[in-house]
């Protein structure tokens, strides 16, 4: 099942790589490992919710349809101006057109909402192995969200992804 | 012993048909070519050799109209049955009335989408600033003169500097000051007085004696398009060019010149159209709907000769939470009936074709 995660993970960086190189990219993660123990800002991460079966008209026990929620996560602080001679404008006053930058590079990676499905895997020489299957994952259409910190300033970001995927056969 | 396939319900994941809904593309129907045969006139698609359709590079002729929604088709055959002896029973069946109907919605609004939803004889709206007439709705003339096309014609992939790869049309040199960036032009021959029948690139139908109006086919013509830049000075004679924001849709009476204005064309400005409800002509098409799956399959419904059946208005859709008021989007709902062809092929009356494409790709067998 983790096919489905791996896959839009690595469609979503393939992507982020082109419509913005220099976009940090933290990687992926079950909910509740979250916070890890540094948390970079304007950085994406990509937090796993959980996963559902989908209704009975798409649901085989042979090949199981679920859908898995994820939410891609972000912190902005906005750019600390210590040079007021040459800088005008409120201290951290931009980190919202950060954030807004990184839904509009997040939205246009997630673009056109499916893709082929990959399965990775190790070989003997430890080396990582991508296999393209001859199947896809299909995922919504992001809902941003976003919360400010009062205390320290910081706006969090978020957009929630849910993926529709078949998960591997069951033979038997 | 394995359990019952009919209990787990295995699937081959890579036969799944998913996608994302349906997209038309139409092709003028040839009248002329049809007034004389029952193959002529279709804009022939030969599934053989151009399917699986790039809806990105398409067939000669034919334009993409857009986003439609909720595409279906009704197979309207019927299938008759031979009852005999004392109980009656079904000892053959034939095959009766043969007849399909499509319908969907274009959610894009262009003159294009309206003529081929609406099925009226479509009518430009010259502009045109004098005296308004009293006796017709679409009876006045445009308000300058038809300018002659330049020597150069209309190009649909320009070579002007600058413009180089768009529709390029060409006017004589000073004449383009006679138009605006964004105005529309439409570019067709004069009516000659007398003539009748099916008459002019769109093909509209005229009765004998009935048409008075130099501007009338003009006023016709599917060659139509927006002016997007003025360069003058260009080419040789010296001639001023209107780059045009897209090549010009439709014609296709003759199929000869389909998309190409007549050398002793003229140009006019439009200021928009109308579908005039009523009248004898009705519209007719060659149509393609795709719809692709997301791993490279493809299923193509051509429909060779297509008219409508029904225009049911515009329908509004709610467009969710944009403003403090209702906030709709209009969209042209019609319902298409499929007629018949003549496939040379075999001699049998047929009226559409659907055409399934698997993936090329899809080596895997994941079953």
């Amino acid at each position: 099942m983790i096919e489905s995660t791996d896959t839009l993970w690595n469609y979503f960086t393939g992507r982020i790589a082109t419509i913005n190189p220099a976009r940090l990219l933290g990687g992926y993660l079950d909910a509740q490992d979250w916070p890890p123990k540094q948390v970079d800002f304007d950085k994406f991460y990509m937090l796993v919710l959980g996963d559902v079966p989908l209704d009975e008209e798409t649901f085989s026990w042979n090949v199981p349809f679920y859908e898995t929620t994820v939410q891609f996560m972000w912190m902005n602080m906005g750019t600390q101006i210590s040079n007021y001679t040459n800088v005008m404008g409120k201290n951290r006053g931009d980190r919202i057109r950060t954030c807004y930058q990184m839904k509009q590079e997040l939205l246009q990676a997630m673009f056109p909402g499916f893709t082929n499905k990959i399965s990775l895997s190790v070989d003997a020489a430890q080396n990582l192995q991508t296999t393209t299957l001859q199947e896809q994952i299909w995922w919504s259409k992001p809902a941003f969200n976003t919360r400010v910190d009062r205390e320290s300033g910081l706006l969090y970001g978020t957009a929630t992804v849910k993926i529709g995927s078949m998960a591997p056969t069951i033979a038997a | 012993m394995a359990l019952s396939k009919s209990l787990t319900q295995p699937l081959r994941k890579n036969m799944l048909f998913v996608g994302s809904g349906w997209r038309g593309f139409f092709a003028p129907f040839d009248y002329q070519a049809a007034l004389t045969s029952t193959t002529g006139g279709p804009n022939i698609l030969d599934l053989e050799r151009q399917g699986p359709f790039n809806t990105n590079a398409l067939p000669a002729g034919y334009s993409d109209l857009g986003w439609i929604k909720n595409f279906k088709f009704t197979n309207n055959t019927k299938v008759g049955q031979v009852r005999s002896g004392y109980r009656g029973i079904v000892r053959a069946q034939y095959r009766g009335e043969v007849g399909e109907q499509c319908e969907f919605q274009f959610r894009e609004f262009g003159r294009q989408q309206y003529k081929v939803a609406t099925g009226c004889q479509m009518y430009n709206l010259l502009s045109s600033s004098g005296t308004p007439s009293t006796t017709s709705p679409l009876g006045s003339p445009g308000s300058f003169a038809a300018i002659v096309m330049g020597a150069s014609g209309y190009v649909a992939s320009g070579a002007v500097a600058g413009q180089v790869g768009k529709p390029t049309l060409y006017v004589p040199s000073g004449s383009g000051a006679a138009f605006a960036v964004n105005n529309y032009v439409v570019v067709d021959i004069d009516y000659v007085a007398g003539t009748s029948g099916v008459l002019g690139e769109a093909g509209a139908f005229a009765y004998p004696n009935a048409i008075t109006d130099t501007d009338w086919i003009r006023k016709t013509s599917d060659y139509v398009a927006r002016v997007t830049a003025i360069v003058t000075g260009v080419g040789s004679p010296v001639q001023d060019a209107l780059i045009l924001d897209q090549v010009f849709v439709g014609g296709g009476s003759p199929a000869a010149t389909n998309g190409i204005p007549p050398t002793t064309s003229k140009v006019q400005i439009v200021s928009g159209w109308s579908a005039r409800n009523g009248g004898t002509f009705i519209q007719e098409w060659s149509g393609l709907f795709i719809s692709d799956a997301q791993d490279g399959a493809q299923i193509a419904l051509y429909y060779p000769h297509l008219s409508i059946s029904q225009f049911r208005g515009m329908n509004p859709y709610t467009i969710e939470n944009i403003g403090t008021t209702d906030t709709t989007g209009n969209e042209l709902d019609a319902s298409f009936e499929c007629l018949g062809f003549d496939d040379p092929l075999d001699g049998e009356t047929v009226c559409s074709y659907m055409g399934y494409f698997p993936n090329a790709n899809n080596t895997q067998n994941v079953y």
